[in-house]
């Protein structure tokens, strides 16, 4: 097996325990340092699939396997320090009395030595800028704090993998911004990251791949590039590429898929648009 | 057209608070108007939602100060449901507002509460299940719905009372993109078919550009913009202090006019934008 498989689904099928089939013959491959979005209408199976993942679901049929292990038999508990679950809403995740006991709480539970318990609370609690909270009740932060907090919880097990299940919704452009430039570090750091996401610009700004689940298959796979470029497919996905993507396709940039405003800064100055004369008496 | 809601210098705190949560805040509606209200988490926008139906000063205490009338109402004297069968507040995260059994049951209680005659309500029932696409549904349980069509039950809810003036707080940060479509459709057609004048608290600036005729900005707990979505997404720096990030297109063209390019206003839809960069392109 390559060394570099984080997770392997084998044609898995998930049916909750009232019938309904949420996860239909599903194989997907995640590698060490893979960036995933995991896009799609509610319903498709994205979080399903994605629980499955640490084994807080297994399935009905087919295998998981994480680090090669099979999760089957596998406890959460084990497979939480090999990847790290971060659920939509944090709420559903804290329930100590402070900052540092939510941090300290997973890694007591696991049995690690108190003074290496201290030792990581305190590295986790600067990296992620919660310093001055450490006495505070997690409910008394805002929404963006607590998601910071949720995501330094699961850092305290120091897993290779992190799932995120849409960490941006209902937050402000400076939360989205702030939360996402934090999963960013962590996959900077080599951390095999997972996203569950509405937000398509989100999806072309940070994700290396891209999987668009529908009816509880994957429907689409591929780079932000190759699925944006489905503009089409897309649409019957009832999903939208970025604004940028679907202008460049309007003006006719046949030969590769626009995702970023920069690069379409670019394309139109030096490609599209007639040349600006400096003589031209418009702003220099 | 007429004045429908007056804001003169409002301000209002929570009980046990020193720091106001809306300062000095003026404006006027005019019936028939599509406001956007936007704003950085925590500048207030929803504390102006509850001004809007009495919930505040009323129900939540506090002090505030200022003139304020709406639809004919003193919502500081004037009981709550007076104002309700004015105002019809969503809240945000509308499931919260959900509690009865059945859909039909949740959608007569406003109307039932009002003290209507039988035969009415089950009338307006009827005709507000309609409109936003859950006839049908009668029967099922609130909670058994999707997050679409939660929103648009507790939407139905409201409309049932038959207000002039609906306020919307983030009804589509929820939603998967399907979803969010439906109820930004459902509400523009409240507004251009039915009349109703609407505020929408909302962080997608996209559905701000396509579908509002009117912003106001909220930052610190001060209105600093009142104007038409094209100004509003033309002021960059007010943007950026804002943190507010207007849609894609915007920031193209803004580019597009620091590299020089003549563009006499920033286009806001991706079909403004077309007709712009293509009337370039032709010289």
């Amino acid at each position: 097996m390559d060394n570099n498989v984080v997770i392997q689904c084998e044609n898995i099928c998930f049916s909750y325990p009232n019938g309904v089939q949420a996860i239909q013959n599903v194989s997907l491959t995640i590698s060490q340092g893979d960036y995933i979005a995991f896009v799609g209408q509610n319903g498709s199976g994205k979080t399903t699939l994605v629980k499955h993942f640490n084994g807080l679901l297994k399935p009905t049929r087919g295998k998981v396997l994480v680090f090669g292990e099979e999760t089957t038999n596998k406890k959460v508990s084990y497979l939480s320090r090999k990847v790290g679950y971060v659920f939509q809403n944090p709420d559903d995740m804290l329930f100590c009395t402070s900052v540092i006991e939510e941090i300290a709480y997973g890694p007591r539970m696991l049995g690690m030595d108190p003074e290496e318990v201290k030792k990581k609370v305190e590295n986790i609690i600067i990296e992620l800028g919660l310093d001055e909270y450490r006495e505070t009740h997690p409910f008394a932060l805002s929404l963006g704090d607590r998601q910071r907090l949720a995501v330094a919880c699961a850092l305290s097990l120091d897993p290779q993998v992190f799932v995120f299940d849409e960490p941006t919704t209902g937050q402000d452009y400076f939360g989205s911004k702030s939360i996402m430039s934090l999963i960013d570090q962590l996959h900077q750091k080599g951390k095999t990251i997972v996203i569950i996401t509405h937000d398509m610009p989100i999806v072309a700004e940070h994700a290396k791949r891209v999987v668009v689940m529908n009816k509880g298959q994957v429907a689409l796979e591929g780079t932000p590039e190759e699925v944006f470029t489905q503009i089409d497919k897309l649409q019957s996905l009832s999903l939208k590429a970025p604004q940028v993507t679907m202008l460049a396709r309007e003006l006719g940039t046949q030969e590769k898929t626009i995702l970023h405003i920069p690069e379409m800064v670019d394309w139109l100055t030096q490609t599209y648009l007639p040349a600006i004369k400096p003589a031209g008496g418009e702003i220099s | 057209m007429q004045t429908l809601v007056d804001f003169q210098h409002v301000s209002y705190s929570y009980s046990k608070t020193s720091t106001p949560a809306i300062e000095d805040v003026s404006f006027s509606i005019k019936a028939g108007e599509f406001i956007a209200l936007i704003g950085p988490s925590g500048a207030g926008k929803s504390t102006l939602c509850y001004c809007f139906n009495g919930c505040i000063p009323q129900l939540f205490g506090g002090s505030m100060s200022g003139n304020l009338h709406i639809a004919g109402c003193d919502p500081f004297n004037d009981g709550i449901p007076i104002l309700a069968q004015h105002v019809g507040l969503v809240v945000q995260n509308a499931r919260t507002q959900l509690f009865n059994v059945t859909v039909i049951q949740e959608v007569a209680f406003g109307c039932e509460n009002l003290g209507l005659p039988r035969e009415e309500i089950s009338q307006r029932v009827t005709q507000a299940l309609e409109i936003v696409g859950l006839s049908g549904l009668e029967d099922r349980e609130p909670t058994a719905l999707s997050g679409g069509q939660q929103q648009r039950l507790a939407i139905a809810c409201v409309l049932a009372m038959n207000p002039e003036i609906l306020v919307l707080d983030e009804p589509t940060s929820e939603l998967d993109p399907l979803g969010a479509e439906q109820v930004m459709k459902l509400i523009a057609r409240l507004n251009r078919e039915f009349g109703k004048t609407i505020v929408l608290v909302t962080h997608d600036m996209d559905f701000v550009a396509k579908y509002t005729n009117r912003v106001l900005l909220l930052h610190d707990h001060r209105l600093v913009k009142d104007d038409i979505p094209a100004n509003i997404f033309s002021d960059f720096d007010l943007l950026s202090k804002a943190r507010i990030r207007p849609p894609q297109v915007c920031e193209v063209a803004h580019e597009l006019q620091t590299y020089g390019y003549p563009l006499n206003s920033i286009p806001i839809t991706i079909d403004e934008t077309l007709q712009v960069l293509r009337e370039l392109h032709h010289g």
